[in-house]
């Protein structure tokens, strides 16, 4: 598991898209039931989406409704009302009446059955009456429904085709037909068939066509008297929604079309219809120059209008009774068939659940009329294949160029883009084209990417807190960990001592001289006193203004790199007293330098970059030796130094110790020194003794005797009266004469504001 | 090292602009990051030349310069700021930064008022605390 998690981070973002893009290529390939699922979905969705569209008038059904169940009793009905319906229609100027309706056995009429009975009465009892013999006869045939139909259908003016399905499998139909049955059904059918079948391959076997088992048709009386039949089964994919419409079935070699197709065929006159099939699966159906496209197994994608009723309707029952206004079937197709619910010819579609199979028909007649058909062009899979492989490729591209936040835009822009793009060649083009496969890859990358930036981010993170955390301000280390790509860190810890000094006061000259002036006087102090810096083998870090600091120790390593910077600070005092000298008669200004001095461990920059950049602040060490420099005018001293810098140096160098401080910043209080002289030189007498009774004061400060410890400052403060620590401890001393200090006081004293 | 407190002291530069002069990717990168993080607006160039024609356009308050440039180096830069038409461009204060502090000593910075100097390895929070010094002063 370690391993492979190392794997993965070896990983780069290239690979990993070629990886997402690769998945879903397979996936696509492979047809994963779920992603095909959200397809169909995102099919009906592009629906749903374009909205209703008016059909055109074609088209208008007639419609056995709860209206007619409830005005002309359950069906099915005698036929003779059927037989009436079509004399109506064909009074009414239909153009052509197709029914969604089988008539495959006989009508159980209960007239005929008890004039049965009446005859076979007659028979026993041997009565010889011909009278009522001939009124039996004259009755049956009156009674015979099916042969009014017959008759109906061939007076009527428009042509009518009867509808008829067919049962799938041998299975479906529960019993084997006779060869002799299932002949005399192809044979009622033999007008109904595919005139013309074009096909580049001469075996139909290699075309994935739609196989039945046999048709369930007719009477024949009723199938010879209608124009032709058509199927109307329908079949629901496999989530139960009806999507397609399939114009060719196969029984042998015998190709026959569906209902609709065969009306909207007589409704244009009967042009020339051919079933076009080339080797890869039937490429759809010539009707004159119409072309109506099919997937390879012969089926029509239907394109619904709308919801359930987008086509006009009239109940049969108002037809039956006159009540329709003229004109309504006037060169229409009426398409008849059942829409009431206990009829169970309701399907499930896009635009619902509760869709009637009669209106599938109807919206098929009107696709073929109005040619607007939905497909899946030939070139559909190469589209999906290159939006496959192109979606995640394109955010692979951008992803690692981009911050975390414009990334979710891309991804979001690239994901709205696709939609729009299929959504609008469905709405304009009627192209189905696949949106989830390229969608799920762009998503799949997206995460991908993301994911591996994520863990590869932290474990670059990790690396560089835990190295940098001690020497860099937190918020400059998150800061530089957001930057792409991260840096380049690295870096080495040295013990070195660091100097600050800054020039006391020079900026506030500068309205008695001019710039040039300041500049020139700025030039040669920091010439003098860099001097002293190299001649103390330091490094001038840096300048700023007035302030200068140096280091010792590094880059050459020197073993006392902490007297080096003492030497070089009392030699820098030197320097700028002699300098002083100069300028007093010339009227330059009197210079006074503060200096803070301090050892400790130290990050000092990036060994492995070219360019020797450090990454960082210098360390807490460095800090302390600034806020050192700062502290002199606190205690009126030129020179101070840090407790590690004074423990190394206080055998060569005469230090006092000035006090206990806890400077801003830092919470552990650090002793500090004055840096007087070398050790041996010589000190001024009076210095000597101030020296001593300043030591026995500080003594006294932080046993708490105020009074014994201003004394002594004061004493001190009488023998030398320029000695700055002195006069600060002995004003300490008086304030806490006044105002006592707090129980838990440590003998600290708070740097409260920066030096 | 837990009692340092930096973040409360790192320099606010806010509505400063600060101009940078570094042929160094990684460097150059690293100081606008720093500065803006400070809050301070960067241009930053890769070449003297760059940066010298966009001086009227940033109008810096402080600019930072590498002094080992290509063609026109740090010094160059900085003898034609200080001879540059506009007075306030003239004025504007400056921060030599080099790895190379042996070639380039102090003296001559500071009489063509190179207000500062940096040797590299730089320390960022201190590049923030000059700039925010040099502004003030000026």
């Amino acid at each position: 598991m370690k391993r492979r998690f190392k794997t993965l981070l070896r990983m780069n973002p290239a690979a990993l898209t070629f990886a997402a893009i690769l998945v879903a290529l397979i996936a696509f390939l492979v047809e994963v039931p779920i992603l095909d699922f959200i397809e169909l979905k995102t099919y009906d969705l592009r629906f749903l989406s374009r909205g209703q569209r008016p059909p055109s008038p074609a088209v208008v059904m007639a419609v056995i409704d709860e209206k007619s169940l409830d005005a002309e009793g359950r069906w099915p009905w005698p036929r003779a009302k059927l037989a009436a319906l079509v004399d109506s229609l064909s009074k009414a100027g239909a153009r052509i009446i197709a029914f969604d309706i089988g008539f495959s056995e006989a009508d159980e009429n209960s007239q005929l059955a008890i004039l049965d009975q009446v005859s076979k009465r007659i028979d026993r009892s041997k009565a010889n009456d011909r009278k009522l013999a001939e009124f039996v006869e004259q009755s049956r045939q009156h009674a015979d429904n099916d042969a009014r139909l017959a008759e109906s259908i061939r007076r009527s003016s428009a042509p009518v085709i009867l509808g008829y399905f067919f049962h799938m499998t041998k299975a479906s139909l529960n019993y084997g037909l006779t060869p002799d049955e299932l002949e005399r059904r192809l044979k009622l059918l033999a007008k109904s068939k595919y005139p013309a079948v074009m096909s580049t391959t001469p075996n139909l076997d290699s075309v994935p066509l739609i196989k039945a088992y046999a048709p369930e048709t007719n009477l024949p009386a009723l199938t010879e008297a209608a124009k032709a039949s058509g199927f109307y089964t329908l079949r629901s994919d496999w989530d139960g929604v009806l999507r397609w419409m399939p114009l060719v079935i196969r029984i042998g070699d015998d190709l026959f079309p569906p209902l609709p197709l065969l009306a909207a065929w007589q409704y244009l006159d009967r042009p020339g219809l051919t079933v076009r099939i080339e080797s890869d699966g039937v490429q759809g159906v010539q009707m004159g120059d119409r072309f109506i496209p099919t997937d390879e197994r012969g089926q029509l994608l239907v394109n619904y209008l709308g919801p359930a009723n987008t086509f006009p309707y009239v109940s049969v029952t108002d037809i039956l009774h006159g009540n329709v206004p003229e004109g309504t079937f006037k060169n229409r197709v009426v398409l008849v068939g059942a829409t009431a619910i206990g009829t169970h010819d309701l399907r499930t579609t896009p635009f619902g659940p509760v869709y009637p199979g009669l209106e599938v028909h109807a919206t098929v007649i009107d696709n073929i009329v109005t040619r607007s058909f939905m497909a899946r062009p030939d070139w559909s899979k190469a589209y999906d294949i290159a939006a496959i492989v192109l979606l995640p490729a394109l955010i692979g591209i951008a992803l690692p160029r981009l911050s975390p936040l414009r990334g979710v835009l891309a991804f979001v822009v690239l994901f709205g883009a696709y939609i729009l793009v299929t959504r609008s060649l469905f709405v304009s083009g009627g192209m189905w084209l696949n949106m989830v496969y390229p969608l799920s890859a762009l998503s799949l990358n997206y995460t991908a990417l993301t994911a591996f930036h994520y863990l590869t981010e932290q474990r670059e993170r990790k690396r560089i807190k835990g190295t940098f955390r001690q020497y860099v301000a937190p918020l400059v280390v998150e800061e530089m960990l957001k930057s792409p790509g991260g840096l380049k860190l690295g870096g080495e810890e040295k013990v070195l001592t660091v100097l600050f000094s800054d020039l006391e006061g020079f900026t506030s000259h500068s309205e008695r001289y001019t710039p040039t002036q300041m500049v020139e006087m700025l030039a040669e102090y920091y010439n003098h006193v860099t001097e002293e810096v190299f001649k103390h083998q330091g490094t001038l870090k840096e300048y700023v203004g007035d302030e200068l600091m140096a280091i010792f120790g590094a880059p050459l390593e020197h073993a006392d790199h902490a007297e080096r910077a003492c030497a070089a600070a009392l030699a820098m005092r030197e320097r700028r007293l002699a300098l002083a000298t100069e300028w007093g008669p010339s009227g330059r200004p009197m210079l006074h330098a503060r200096t803070g001095i301090n050892t400790g461990p130290m990050l000092v920059g990036n060994l492995g970059s070219r360019y020797r950049f450090a990454y960082g602040v210098l360390g807490d060490q460095v800090n302390l030796a600034s806020r050192l420099e700062g502290l002199n005018k606190v205690y009126g001293t030129d020179i101070l130094l840090g407790e590690n810098t004074a423990r190394v140096v206080e055998a060569r160098f005469l230090l006092r110790e000035v006090d206990m401080v806890r400077v801003k910043g830092r919470k552990q209080a650090v002793r500090i020194y004055e840096l007087l002289a070398r050790t041996g030189s010589s000190l001024p007498p009076e210095l000597e003794k101030a020296l001593a009774a300043y030591g026995q004061g500080l003594q006294a400060y932080r046993q708490r005797s105020w009074a014994e410890a201003l004394e002594l400052f004061t004493e001190a403060l009488a023998i030398r009266p320029s000695d700055g620590p002195s006069r600060t401890m002995a004003d300490r001393c008086e304030g806490f004469l006044r105002t006592p200090c707090p129980e838990d006081w440590d003998g600290v004293f708070d740097q409260l504001f920066k030096g | 090292m837990s009692d340092t407190a930096p973040a409360a002291q790192f320099p606010d530069l806010s509505g400063l602009r600060v101009l940078v002069v570094e042929d160094d990717d990684d460097g150059r990168r690293l100081l606008i990051e720093v500065l803006e993080f400070a809050g301070a607006t960067v241009a930053a160039f890769s070449t003297a030349y760059a940066a010298l024609d966009e001086l009227n356009n940033v109008q810096p308050h402080v600019i930072i310069c590498d002094l080992a440039l290509p063609r026109l180096d740090g010094l160059g830069f900085l003898e034609a700021l200080r001879s540059h038409s506009d007075p306030k461009i003239r004025q504007t204060p400056m921060i030599a930064v080099t790895a190379y502090s042996d070639l380039y000593g102090p003296k001559e910075l500071i009489s063509l008022r190179c207000e500062g100097y940096m040797a590299k390895p730089l320390s960022l929070d201190r590049v923030c605390t000059a700039v925010q010094k040099l502004a003030l002063a000026s």
